[in-house]
């Protein structure tokens, strides 16, 4: 491990002061400021509460929790009253249970007879403490408000959560988890005296309301007023179910969370976060009710293989939406059994017989560089592992490559140039120690919404947010400056803004001499970008550019997390060295609260990239074209191996196009919809010798394979991801596969057996500790330290510490132990507006959807609550050309077009379209060019020129 | 006599929102933001010109502006004008007419005034005469203990009310 690797020590604590009292009759000793309830629950005394949650913020209102201390004037509310030393206190004296009791059958009187939260999930704390108190209201029935008469609305809006005022104790939980925890801000009060409410936006229905069904608020309702809806079965008592800890299979965040599961019915019933975590419980839409698409009817159950009826391979099959009748998002998928007629399904041995049969004779036919495979980063490290392993070892080829390509590979590029590093220098929380905090080319709270709680957090807390984004992100509601660079200009803006730090002297000279090289080459470039040179090309008045470097330059610590927007790009590894440079310059890396933080898109992008599903480079990013890197991978797989670095991802496709790719393996990715012009995709896949996809649904790509091998989906198996903090984290099964559906390792190890190379596993951890014996970030550790919160890697002492928290604070693990400064000059995007084209279009992600779609398309809830493909445009740009709001138009790039309805809004600029590429039935990637960054591989989806007209 | 109906929450958008729109009303809003060291802290101040310049009640679209004018958020704008009598959520007549129903009218006759004025508009206390001229509500302590039973019309006070005089002087004003 290089010295840079070292583990951060962790802050010296000031001494902590501390209190003893006695609580009903026994001795405590507690850190000053804990307060009473606290102190009570350390003896293991529990009283009763309402209104509190150990993750919010205590206010004391329900009155539930009052204990009497002696000398005190009244009953205290124990959650809010700090302990002091000397206190005497009774939790369980008869007058603190008189007055518990009444309080409770004033609260039950106005409860409708049965709890709805005792219908779903059986926790309805309000009726718990009735029952032990023995609490009848019925003699109060009379006095208070006849709630059996005009009983308080219900509001079934919402898709997720069912809402009953009648039940609301308005304990404020569910506006402090909204506000405090989520930072969302939907739910407040109407009214005032008896007639309060909760309620939402302007007291509309939860629906209608901005509430982007995250479920924090049902998540901590004491009582039966807020409740999910059932997702798969209905909601049973969660001590009827079984508790899985495992991770969320969506982005990279990679939120702890915990399954409820009836296992005799094999459904995942509900989903919960867990804590402590990175998360720290917070879960977003996707997280909480995202997971039934793994008992969708769709799901594959047996090996299946190509008609020969079935040959040639024609296009697509229709999505066969009714797109004229109003209908949304009538289902997309009508002729799934269409699809699926072009197969024929098989027995496993027949299956992968045929899969090994042809790979080899396509290797021993036409020659390893004519095999190629895309992994994906949805995959556990094991999977991956096991696929660059097969891919390299077996079809003996370096073309092995993933989703990362399309996502951050020039961000890594830029990382291993710079600062020898591809990884995150420290994680997403750390924004709570920065001062400043730029957000660009990220839209976070669609993206990576759990993280986005964290940002909103410490903007609240007063980090000044820095947003800077083409396409307005609702993360600038938070933000100090949001900043709306023209589209491809970013360059431009960080010289500029560099230019200013240099100018004014702002940079940390210390840093620059003790840290970096080639700092004179920076110096040289920016120097020419004053803000009146780059004002004109980026659309930002020089005086702020001015004043966003002062900023930065003043900032005693500024971390910088981006997204696809810089990375996206012919200059994404432009972008993404300019913000390194902006961190190096101003020595903000290696700190608490510094640093540079590239937001990874998929569960698994790091741990994928960690395992070397990567064309040029081996588990833990070791050169294919080093000799003695590969000779110790020959040692430990018993092969020879290609010294040559393998294709891209649209290198491959280009390849398959041009036939000198002819045999391709498919795990888990769908370049049909996922990769840049994509009908140049669809065709050049038509033409290859043999195809096989390993899936859990027939996805687009899946349609033109010759054989489809059935896998298991997240919920079924055993595996580790690492996610875009380094974390290492253990998931873990809840669901039996269907049918005949075969774990991914399993397959993997059967095909490359049946190829003649034989494999050493017992099990799945047995892959897992080859992959960490070749992987120097991942040394030391092993499954049984992956559960609770994982481990962020490197991780020197698994057994006592979390990891590593903040890289490079001594050093950068480069051969000079120093970053180096790589100027960027400003490169036009590839395709530019034109009188034919006059739209920039724009690509990327909605809160709901992941990806391909292929999984959240089939989540109920998500399909629900954005079911249909759409774009948005600048209110003025429709009017000015007389589309209506909600119009069906056709967007026409140089390479095809496709017919979506549009959204009119503000958030894109003037001249720009942005359109989410997860649906088939309008796929963005058919409009986008396949141009790439010549050092990232990474294709341009966030510009091209594209023309619009009504339709 | 007719229950006066509130418009449902829900339904309050699709009504018209009328007055000078939002632009047109910084020029009085900006001075009043810039006495206080917090934008949030106009909020009171910002609202009651939004309402009066917009018929005499705050539309939903009129919360919006004003929570992102303030970058505040529209739950905490609807919780402050639902908390304050003064701040209107639901459309309101070209004046509004507030009966005082504390202690001190009470002992005077405010009942038998409220009575009258309910009588004669056709309306409950709250509601807004057919003609949309009035909307009559009761209120709290007007602090015109001196002249009770008293009203408010707008910024008017009338005091020594009688049932009789309490309907004349409605009606008895230009109309």
């Amino acid at each position: 491990m290089t010295a840079a690797l070292r583990e951060t020590p962790a802050p010296t604590n000031p001494p902590t002061k501390t209190v003893t009292l006695e609580i009903d009759g026994r001795t405590v000793t507690v850190p000053e400021g804990t307060s009473v309830y606290d102190a009570a629950k350390s003896l293991q005394i529990d009283v009763p509460v309402l209104c509190h949650d150990p993750r919010l913020r205590p206010v004391g209102v329900c009155r539930m929790c009052v204990v009497e201390i002696e000398g005190a004037r009244t009953l205290q509310a124990s959650c809010v009253r700090p302990a002091e030393s000397g206190m005497k206190v009774k939790t369980g004296s008869a007058v603190v249970v008189r007055n518990r009791k009444m309080l409770c059958e004033l609260l039950m009187a106005d409860q409708r007879p049965a709890s709805a939260r005792d219908a779903t999930t059986g926790d309805d704390q309000l009726f718990a403490i009735a029952r032990d108190l023995g609490a009848d209201a019925s003699r109060l029935k009379s006095v208070t408000a006849p709630a059996a008469v005009h009983p308080r609305k219900r509001d079934n809006s919402s898709h997720v959560i069912a809402v009953d005022h009648q039940a609301c104790i308005l304990c404020d939980r569910c506006i402090r988890a909204c506000d405090d925890v989520q930072g969302n801000h939907v739910i407040g009060r109407s009214g005032k005296g008896y007639g309060t409410t909760i309620s939402f936006d302007t007291d509309v229905p939860m629906g209608t309301s901005t509430c982007v069904e995250c479920g924090e608020c049902a998540s901590v309702c004491p009582t039966g007023a807020l409740t999910n809806k059932p997702v798969t079965i209905a909601m049973t008592p969660r001590n009827t179910l079984k508790q899985v800890e495992s991770v969320c299979p969506y982005c990279g965040v990679g939120c702890a969370l915990k399954l409820h599961v009836d296992t005799a019915a094999n459904r995942v019933v509900m989903s919960e976060g867990r804590s402590p975590s990175g998360n720290d419980a917070r879960l977003c839409v996707k997280g909480r009710y995202g997971f039934d698409y793994a008992s969708h009817p769709h799901r594959l159950t047996k090996p299946l293989i190509r008609k020969e009826t079935a040959y040639p391979k024609g296009p697509l099959t229709a999505t066969g939406r009714r797109e004229d009748d109003g209908t949304r998002g009538a289902d997309v998928y009508p002729d799934y059994a269409q699809a699926l007629s072009a197969f024929r399904e098989a027995t496993w041995d027949e299956a992968l017989d045929l899969v090994a049969r042809r790979l080899r004779e396509a290797r021993d036919r036409f020659g390893s560089p004519a095999m190629a495979g895309f992994g994906s980063a949805k995959c556990s490290n094991e999977e991956a592992y096991l696929f660059q392993k097969m891919v390299r070892s077996v079809f003996g080829t370096n073309n092995v490559d993933h989703c990362t390509r399309l996502c951050h590979a020039s961000s890594v590029a830029a990382l291993l140039e710079c600062v020898g590093s591809g990884a995150v220098s420290t994680i997403y929380r750390d924004i709570e120690n920065s001062d400043v905090a730029i957000l660009t080319g990220t839209n976070t709270t669609s993206n990576h919404p759990v993280a986005a709680t964290f940002f909103k957090e410490a903007a609240r807390k007063g980090t000044k947010l820095i947003v800077i984004d083409v396409r307005r992100p609702d993360i600038a509601d938070h933000a100090w400056q949001y900043v709306q660079i023209l589209p491809g200009s970013d360059v431009s803006f960080y010289n500029a803004v560099m230019h200013v730090i240099l100018e004014e002297g702002l940079e940390d000279r210390a840093y620059i001499e003790k840290f970096t090289e080639n700092f004179e080459a920076l110096r040289e470039v920016v120097k020419r970008y004053t803000p009146e040179v780059a004002s004109p090309i980026c659309g930002i008045e020089p005086d702020r550019i001015r004043l966003i470097a002062r900023t930065i330059g003043a900032a005693k610590a500024m971390l910088v997390f981006w997204g696809m927007g810089i990375s996206q790009h012919v200059h994404g590894t432009d972008n993404a060295r300019c913000l390194i440079s902006l961190c190096l310059v101003t020595g903000n890396v290696g700190r608490p609260g510094t640093g540079l933080h590239p937001l990874r898109g998929q569960n698994n992008v790091q741990g994928a990239s960690d395992a070397g599903l990567i064309p040029m480079m081996y588990p833990d990013y070791q050169p294919v074209a080093n000799d003695a890197t590969r000779e110790k991978f020959q040692k430990a797989w018993g092969t020879t191996l290609d010294p040559n670095p393998g294709k891209t991802v649209v290198e491959i496709s280009h390849a398959v196009e041009k036939g000198t790719v002819l045999a391709m393996y498919v795990m888990g990715e769908n370049p049909f919809l996922s990769d840049p012009n994509v009908q140049r995709v669809r065709d050049a896949f038509c033409k290859l010798d043999f195809l096989v996809v390993q899936d859990i649904f027939l996805t687009e790509t899946a349609e033109v394979a010759d054989v489809v091998l059935p896998s298991t989906s997240y919920f079924e198996k055993t595996g580790t991801y690492t996610n875009t903090d380094r974390r290492v984290q253990l998931g873990r099964p809840a669901l039996d596969p269907p049918g005949e559906a075969r774990l991914d390792w399993r397959i993997l190890v059967d095909v490359m057996e049946r190829m003649g190379a034989k494999q050493p596993y017992r099990g799945i951890e047995d892959v897992f500790d080859e992959f960490v014996r070749l992987n120097n970030s991942y040394a030391n550790l092993a499954y049984r330290h992956l559960g609770g919160a994982g481990k962020l890697w490197p991780c020197p002492d698994p057994e006592n510490s979390e990891g590593t928290v903040v890289l490079f604070g001594d050093g950068f693990p480069t051969k000079s132990g120093r970053a180096k400064f790589s100027p960027a000059e400003v490169i036009p995007p590839a395709e530019l507006p034109s009188a034919e084209f006059p739209f920039v279009l724009n690509t990327g992600r909605t809160l709901q959807h992941w990806h391909t779609g292929s999984m959240t398309r089939r989540a109920k809830m998500l399909d629900a609550i954005e079911p249909e493909a759409y774009c948005e445009m600048n209110a003025a740009d429709l009017v000015r050309l007389g589309i209506a709001d909600d119009a069906f138009v056709r967007l026409s790039t140089r390479r095809n077009s496709i017919r979506v309805r549009v959204r009119a809004t503000h958030k894109v600029q003037l001249g720009g379209v942005f359109i989410p590429f997860h649906f088939r039935e309008a796929a963005a990637n058919l409009l986008t060019n396949d141009v790439i960054d010549p050092k990232g591989k990474i294709p341009e989806f966030k510009f091209c020129a594209v023309n619009v007209e009504a339709a | 006599m007719t229950t006066t109906k509130r418009v449902d929450p829900a339904e309050l958008a699709k009504l018209p929102c009328t007055g000078p729109s939002f632009d047109d009303l910084r020029g009085k809003l900006d001075p009043i933001v810039a006495r206080y060291p917090q934008r949030a802290a106009a909020l009171l101040p910002v609202l009651w010109v939004v309402q009066r310049a917009r018929a005499g009640w705050l539309h939903p679209k009129s919360i919006r502006e004003v929570a992102e004018y303030l970058a505040v958020p529209q739950a905490h704008v609807e919780g402050v004008i639902t908390f304050y009598t003064m701040f209107k959520d639901q459309p309101v007549g070209r004046d509004v007419v507030v009966v005082c129903k504390t202690l001190s009218c009470r002992l005077r006759g405010a009942q038998e005034v409220m009575d009258a004025l309910e009588d004669h508009f056709g309306i409950d206390m709250g509601g807004t005469t057919k003609d949309g001229r009035y909307t009559i509500e009761t209120g709290e302590c007007l602090g015109l203990c001196d002249m009770a039973p008293c009203m408010t019309i707008d910024e008017e006070r009338h005091g020594n009310l009688t049932p009789e005089s309490a309907v004349k002087t409605l009606e008895g004003r230009p109309r």
